[in-house]
């Protein structure tokens, strides 16, 4: 037996491998939790810039959502993996799905009050008075993608693959959550962007509903996730 | 005789008058609106920032004039300038006026005073505004608002 499979035995099996692989989730839980687009919202409230959030809260979970995709690796934790990199892909597409309409809105429409992942990349780099440059759009379009993964590995923790269906309120409920946080009204766009009348909902909506959509069709075609947080009657 | 003191009457009027003309010019620019805080510079800067946010506008820079001026061997007790707009305002002016960026964003200063006391303080923005353009005066007017909120949650 190498080493490998040494540590996969000592720490994917028996019960001690169970409560590990669930504080594992625990963990991955609160690390997508407390990094994601909270922190947009934290830096809008006036607590704190947004590039220090970046610092000290996201690198850092991103270090710990990795090193628990390695621990899942060595430990086979077939489930726990899976769902990382499921959160990952869909994360990415759905992300993606958002950005179509968001982008569409904001040049079409001109529905939104201005380009989110250029305002976050200014945010980041602190060059907010200066405007925005290629390493500022890379890292504020990163940023992005990275809350999209974040809010498809929350619900992928909490709700598993049991009830697709529950990706379309959770997507609402994300987009809610953006249209009543401090950023609309920072941006000067009010809560729920009254300000900008309801095109602005309206984009805010119609984009969360195709990243529920994405989300939607990724859980459905995900197997073998692992048993979520929730209590929901389903299939894992 | 009469005449020295019909002079010297002229004299007075004269001095009155040009120093009413001249108090009338120092009024004339734009009036500085401050007020004492009762927390220290740190929590002021703090409470600012989130007044800021609470009253749907950004803090896009600022200037730490203490740090900047400690080159100088000029030690301050607390001295940081404060650049505050928004997005949707700043593009709307913008569109109305380009000439508004002379005055956009809003400075809001935050310093300590001579009696060891921490002071927010401002330029009235619809006579900043109105001084680019008449058109721009009405969009200062909502501003004077948003920053008297400002200052009254920042120096609470």
């Amino acid at each position: 037996m190498d080493a490998f499979e040494r540590s996969r035995s000592a720490m994917g099996s028996g019960v001690s491998g169970w409560v590990m692989e669930r504080l594992a989730r625990v963990l991955a839980l609160a690390a997508a939790g407390v990094s994601g687009a909270v922190l947009f919202a934290v830096s809008e409230a006036g607590y704190a810039s947004l590039s220090r959030l970046a610092l000290e809260v996201t690198l850092p979970a991103i270090g710990v959502l990795i090193v628990i995709g390695i621990v899942a690796a060595v430990a086979g934790w077939r489930g726990l993996g899976r769902t990382l990199l499921v959160g990952l892909v869909v994360g990415v597409v759905a992300t993606a799905g958002l950005e179509l309409v968001r982008i569409v809105g904001f040049r079409a429409f001109h529905s939104m009050p201005g380009s989110m992942p250029m305002l976050m990349g200014v945010l980041l780099t602190n060059r907010i008075m200066l405007g925005p440059d290629l390493a500022s759009n890379l890292l504020g379009w990163a940023d992005h993608v990275y809350n999209g993964v974040t809010f498809v590995l929350i619900y992928l923790l909490l709700f598993g693959r049991r009830q697709p269906w529950l990706a379309f309120p959770y997507a609402l409920l994300v987009g809610t959550g953006f249209l009543v946080s401090p950023v609309p009204k920072a941006l000067g766009a009010g809560v729920f962007g009254a300000a900008l009348g309801a095109k602005f909902a309206l984009t805010v909506y119609l984009a969360h509903i195709l990243f529920g959509t994405a989300l939607y069709f990724g859980v459905r075609r995900a197997r073998g996730l692992g048993r979520p947080f929730l209590p929901i009657p389903g299939e894992e | 005789m009469r005449k020295t003191v019909g002079s010297f009457h002229g004299v007075v009027v004269a001095l009155a008058l040009l120093t009413a003309i001249g108090m009338a010019s120092a009024q004339s620019g734009p009036q500085f609106l401050h007020a004492i805080s009762n927390a220290s510079f740190d929590a002021t800067v703090s409470s600012l920032k989130k007044a800021v946010a609470s009253n749907g506008m950004m803090v896009l820079g600022n200037l730490n004039q203490k740090g900047a001026l400690s080159t100088t061997g000029l030690n301050l007790q607390g001295a940081e300038s404060f650049f505050i707009g928004n997005p949707v305002v700043g593009k709307k002016l913008f569109q109305m006026d380009a000439a508004a960026g002379a005055v956009i964003p809003l400075r809001v200063f935050v310093w300590v005073d001579a009696n060891g006391k921490t002071e927010v303080g401002y330029f009235r923005p619809s006579e900043l505004f109105a001084g680019v353009s008449p058109e721009l005066a009405k969009a200062g007017a909502k501003m004077d608002g948003v920053f008297a909120k400002i200052l009254s949650a920042a120096t609470q």
